[in-house]
């Protein structure tokens, strides 16, 4: 897709001034983040099991050639095939040879991150193949042509309305007249038509959240059921996974499993979790012919190499997002590519450029929830400031910016000097504001004043009164 | 695709800093030592095993129901069947377990993979898991994966010997199969959902609309 990160702030304007985004948002806020609490304060030692998949995830991230050998050997023994793709194109063009091969002319999708990374339905548009997104909010989405604003709840910026009218437009030509629908009217309608789809297409394709070495089996989570009306009732099933995906064995697989529903929904486990190992058996009554495996590097391997390998941990659970007050004012599109949040703002960075993604390594408050509920200890403010630090290297960062801190380095590398300029600077703006109390605008500061007031220093310095309390 | 191949592995391999891979041995020794060695906290309750896994089982919106013997199936369906006002017409998996039943003459049973617009569909569970209330489901001759997400109304059998405590008990079974890694593990803890619209859940998604579990023995 379009990357748009560049534009982050006005997009972020625009998001805070969309009235219909900010009233989805306020449902984001309490749902998904009392939930998460629930889950973990009834969980024995929550911590613990965080550590444990943070050792699993660095140890198979250690071992990363190793694994995945192993699973291409499973899956084959089991009768599938593994692709290899060193980025999205190639991920593309293969999985439309699959596709072509199988003379294929429908396909149903159950939700992908990376296909969305790699704009795989266009790709599979261009090849005249009709795509269907099958996951409740990737199908609105599609609908509505727009990314996913969420990893796990792809549509959760459309309100009720929009999706009666999408439906109103797709469904029934507009004959409803936009009426708004109720939420089960509208779950039935849409199980109906995806029903038709699921019967009708030749090629289903699935992501996966894990892909386990031990047996060759891919494993996807979800609630809706989708994942596996996709990966039994079409001729051929194909998986696209990144190569983090990973993990050695089911006994690790359980310990992410534990991690990663309690973290992204609050349910001890999502409805449905499925292993897929292979094609179907000779003496199978259902599931497809053929089975399928595309492992995708798409700059993964260069990440694994660098400093910030631990991104790599992610299960792509959704947590940080729910947490994080720059999300939850501004929701994902803003973000400007597939991934958001904190996650997004790390990970976008990795893959389409320091350059392309300026804003976003900044639009963070450097508050801590993130890291704090991250199912496997992703220390994800301390990525964001190193990509911070990383900017200003690379001269990326702004010049004003740039001279601003040269100036305040100075100073603070000079004690003395700097608590005189402050206790001046202080002592100055008190006699000019404390009867006011606070400055409506100041030069320089105008980024803070046009928000807000600034608090009027009340004479001295917190240094100065320090030294006062302390010799008393 | 060879190329592809050694590309993507290549660039992985010079991002560990080595040539080739590790050998097994390395690697297994590896995994003992950095995951094998702290066993995380499992979640932990005090009332049986079989008691837990039929709570899991309610907590996930799902409904249950025990018999003692197999030969009281029919009736624990028929309750079912008319709590639901349903006519008495369902798929069965072609199960050796329930290859001994009689159905009531009355009823419509058919066998093996169900039809697209199947109502009611009866599987029988490879094994419970106590721990969140989960089925296991098998795929093979015995248990067409069909049944279990095409029905609107989907029953599931589930001997009450074969409930384990955790998930790693339910592999240490799986792995004794000589068919293992069968086509395809579905873990089913209650009905489809979402919640994509407005945040609001609602039951029956895609899969079966409601689910109910009928412990056996």
């Amino acid at each position: 897709m379009e990357i748009t990160s560049q534009a982050f702030k006005s997009q972020a304007r625009g998001a805070l001034a969309d009235e219909q985004l900010q009233q989805a948002l306020t449902r984001l806020k309490t749902g998904f983040i009392d939930k998460r609490l629930d889950a973990v304060n009834r969980y024995p030692d929550f911590e613990a099991l965080r550590e444990q998949g943070a050792r699993i995830k660095d140890h198979t991230l250690a071992h990363l050639d190793s694994y995945l050998e192993r699973f291409e050997s499973r899956v084959t023994e089991a009768g599938g095939q593994v692709h290899w793709a060193p980025d999205g194109t190639s991920a593309c063009r293969t999985i439309v040879d699959i596709c072509r091969h199988a003379e294929a002319r429908r396909v149903t999708k159950s939700k992908t991150m990376a296909g969305e990374e790699i704009a795989l339905n266009q790709a599979l548009e261009a090849a005249d193949l009709e795509v269907v997104e099958t996951d409740l909010g990737e199908y609105i989405i599609q609908l509505a042509k727009e990314p996913p604003s969420h990893i796990i709840a792809p549509a959760v910026h459309k309100t009720r309305q929009q999706i009666s009218e999408l439906f109103d437009t797709y469904h029934h030509r507009g004959a409803l007249k936009a009426k708004l629908r109720e939420v089960s009217e509208l779950v039935t309608e849409a199980r109906k038509v995806l029903r038709e789809q699921f019967l009708s297409a030749d090629v289903g394709i699935t992501g996966a959240n894990f892909l386990v070495a031990e047996t060759g089996s891919v494993i996807t989570v979800t609630n809706e059921g989708n994942a596996e009306l996709t990966n039994t009732l079409p001729r051929v099933h194909i998986v696209i996974a990144g190569i983090e995906k990973v993990v050695p064995d089911l006994d690790d697989a359980d310990v992410l499993l534990r991690l990663l529903a309690r973290s992204a929904t609050g349910q001890a486990m999502s409805a449905y979790t499925t292993l897929s190992s292979g094609p179907r058996r000779p003496d199978d009554l259902d599931g497809p012919t053929e089975f399928h495996v595309v492992l995708m590097d798409n700059g993964r391997s260069k990440t694994l190499g660098g400093e910030f390998r631990q991104m790599l941990r992610c299960i792509r659970c959704g947590a940080c997002l729910n947490h994080c007050p720059v999300y939850g004012a501004i929701g994902g599109h803003a973000y400007g590519w597939v991934y958001s949040g904190p996650m997004g703002a790390v990970l976008t960075p990795l893959s389409v450029g320091l350059d392309k993604s300026l804003d976003l390594p900044n639009a963070c408050t450097l508050n801590g929830r993130c890291g704090a509920v991250c199912p496997v200890k992703i220390p994800l403010p301390d990525l964001l400031r190193d990509l911070r630090e990383r900017q200003y290297e690379q001269k990326l960062t702004p010049s004003a910016t740039r001279y601003g801190l040269s100036a305040w380095a100075f100073l603070a590398r000079r004690p003395r000097l700097y608590q005189w300029a402050t206790g001046l600077a202080a002592r100055a703006l008190s006699l000019v504001g404390a009867r006011r109390g606070a400055f409506r605008r100041l030069p320089l500061a105008g980024g803070w004043t046009s928000v807000r007031d600034f608090p009027a220093p009340q004479g001295r310095t917190f240094m100065q009164a320090w030294r006062r309390q302390g010799r008393r | 695709m060879d190329e592809q191949r050694s590309r993507v592995l290549d660039n992985v391999r010079k991002a560990l800093g080595r040539e080739q891979s590790l050998d097994a041995d390395s690697v297994r020794n590896a995994h003992a030592q950095d995951v094998e060695q702290t066993k995380p906290p499992r979640p932990l309750w005090g009332e049986p095993v079989r008691e837990h896994f039929l709570a899991g089982v309610r907590e996930a919106a799902a409904t249950s129901d025990e018999i003692a013997e197999l030969a009281a199936l029919p009736d624990a369906l028929a309750r079912f069947l008319d709590s639901h006002e349903l006519a008495r017409e369902l798929t069965v998996a072609p199960h050796p377990l329930l290859s001994g039943l009689t159905w009531p003459e009355s009823w419509t049973v058919t066998r093996g993979a169900p039809a697209h617009d199947a109502l009611v569909g009866l599987s029988v569970a490879y094994a419970g898991v106590a721990e969140t209330g989960t089925l296991a489901l098998y795929s093979g001759p015995q248990s067409p994966i069909t049944l279990n997400y095409l029905s609107d109304f989907h029953v599931v059998l589930v001997p009450a010997e074969r409930i384990v405590p955790y998930f790693e008990d339910l592999w240490q079974m799986t792995r004794q199969e000589p068919s293992f890694p069968p086509r395809a593990i579905n873990l089913i803890t209650g009905p489809s959902r979402t919640a994509d619209i407005e945040q609001t859940i609602q039951l029956g998604a895609h899969g079966p609309r409601k689910l109910h579990v009928i412990v056996v023995g």
